[in-house]
């Protein structure tokens, strides 16, 4: 896993001039924005870096997709054959799924497709069967997976943040970048740069339930941070007058049963972070902060059906 | 919003421990107190397990507890649960408990702000 930054010391941090550059689309079925601050006189090459961003998460974004037909994820679920070769980028995204799935003890797993869609409405309800294993064999270019036919895999929960890190690898050359995949976030600042990052309110679209002030000191090396949310109260629906959402619990193949509305989580990258708010909100507050309480996760704030807003005590420092 | 309720749990005491031999008893010391109150939602029970918790309430005043230190029982490790709530207009914080002063809510005024996939 990335090593998150320091926190940011008591010392003053300079101030650079407020100069912002941004570009932003609607992909991945939401809002994806750059955010680029770049070196002065530089404003010109930000605009062509970040509009070149875009179209290259947009290109990933279509290889990755459950939602169209010809992407590498779909050409893969369709596919009967026991075995089936991907490509590089759906191959990473795979291999990262799988390390997710490792870290968060099974809670994130990408091979719950069926499920998904049974809480959909759209297959039949589907028990959690002991053949959802399945292998990722790499190659010098891409992989083979193999699992059994018929066995969906879904990146919910893992194709974002890794969207935003991969894009924000590309934006090196700018004193701070903060890349916003539909609301999981990856930020990297070079010392004496700050940035703050809010934590949308689902009660209130006017409102943050906090700020997150994100800094990376003068003298340390560049800091990179990822800020990811994942909830129930946007992707809700009744099916047979059930109120499901989209988040499924591996344990029992269905949406999980849960007190959290929103979690959001503070990590070293956007991918950790996504991972580990989608695990916050399947786990519950309770067994999400048991979890949490751990290295690489420098915070986290839950948001309960009771309105509360429970934090991990290491969050406090980030928070304006 | 729903209205919160407030669970107040006293710390079980430990129970008395027995003399390690039959001499007069000497005078008992008086035990050293807890620096760390526990003032609501701790558990009494041995769990390996630790939460520990801080509630931000976006409105209103919010009860602050203190942790208590980690002691050891055995081989297991035993933390006690910290839960902070959220006062209602009207409720007073239990005896012992910190108040702290919530943030009021804060007006979207950042760049970039975090939020469920698919908002607008």
């Amino acid at each position: 896993m990335s090593a998150l930054a320091a926190a940011p010391s008591s010392a003053p941090v300079p101030t650079r001039p407020d100069a912002l550059v941004s570009a932003g689309a609607r992909l991945m079925g939401g809002r994806v924005a750059v955010h680029l601050r770049p070196e002065a006189g530089a404003a010109g090459l930000a605009e062509r870096d970040a509009a070149r961003v875009l179209r290259r998460i947009g290109a990933w974004a279509d290889r990755l997709s459950r939602f169209a037909p010809a992407s590498d994820l779909s050409r893969l679920n369709a596919d009967p054959r026991a075995a089936v070769p991907v490509r590089p980028t759906l191959a990473t995204v795979l291999d990262w799924g799988r390390a997710a799935e490792a870290f968060t003890d099974g809670v994130v797993d990408v091979a719950l497709l069926d499920a998904r869609l049974a809480a959909e409405g759209i297959a039949a309800a589907v028990p959690v069967a002991a053949s959802r294993t399945w292998s990722l064999d790499r190659r010098s270019r891409g992989a083979v997976v193999r699992r059994p036919t018929g066995l969906g895999i879904d990146l919910d929960g893992v194709a974002k943040g890794w969207i935003a890190d991969r894009a924000l690898g590309l934006l090196g050359r700018h004193p701070a970048a903060v890349v916003d995949a539909d609301g999981d976030v990856a930020v990297r600042l070079a010392p004496g740069e700050r940035w703050s990052i809010g934590v949308a309110d689902p009660r209130d679209a006017a409102l943050d339930v906090a700020v997150f002030e994100l800094a990376c000191p003068d003298g340390r090396m560049a800091a990179r941070f990822g800020l990811a949310t994942s909830g129930t109260s946007v992707h809700r629906w009744v099916h047979d007058g059930d109120v499901r959402h989209h988040l499924i619990d591996s344990r029992t193949g269905r949406p999980a049963r849960t007190d959290v509305v929103q979690a959001t989580v503070l990590a070293g990258s956007a991918r950790e972070a996504e991972a580990w708010a989608k695990t916050t909100v399947i786990l519950g507050s309770q067994e999400a902060l048991r979890t949490l309480d751990r290295p690489g996760v420098a915070g986290a704030l839950i948001l309960t059906e009771r309105d509360e807003l429970l934090a991990l005590p290491s969050t406090l420092r980030w928070l304006a | 919003m729903t209205e919160a309720r407030t669970q107040v749990r006293t710390p079980a005491r430990p129970a008395p421990q027995p003399p390690a031999d039959r001499r007069p008893a000497e005078p008992r010391r008086r035990p050293d107190p807890n620096p760390s109150r526990i003032a609501i939602g701790m558990t009494g029970v041995a769990v390996a397990s630790a939460i520990a918790a801080a509630v931000l309430a976006p409105q209103g005043t919010a009860a602050v507890a203190q942790t208590s230190t980690p002691a050891v029982q055995g081989a297991a490790q035993v933390r006690h649960v910290v839960k902070y709530v959220q006062l209602q207009p009207g409720q007073t914080a239990p005896p012992q408990a910190v108040v702290q002063q919530a943030p009021a809510p804060t007006p979207r005024v950042v760049v970039v702000a975090t939020r469920q996939s698919g908002l607008p």
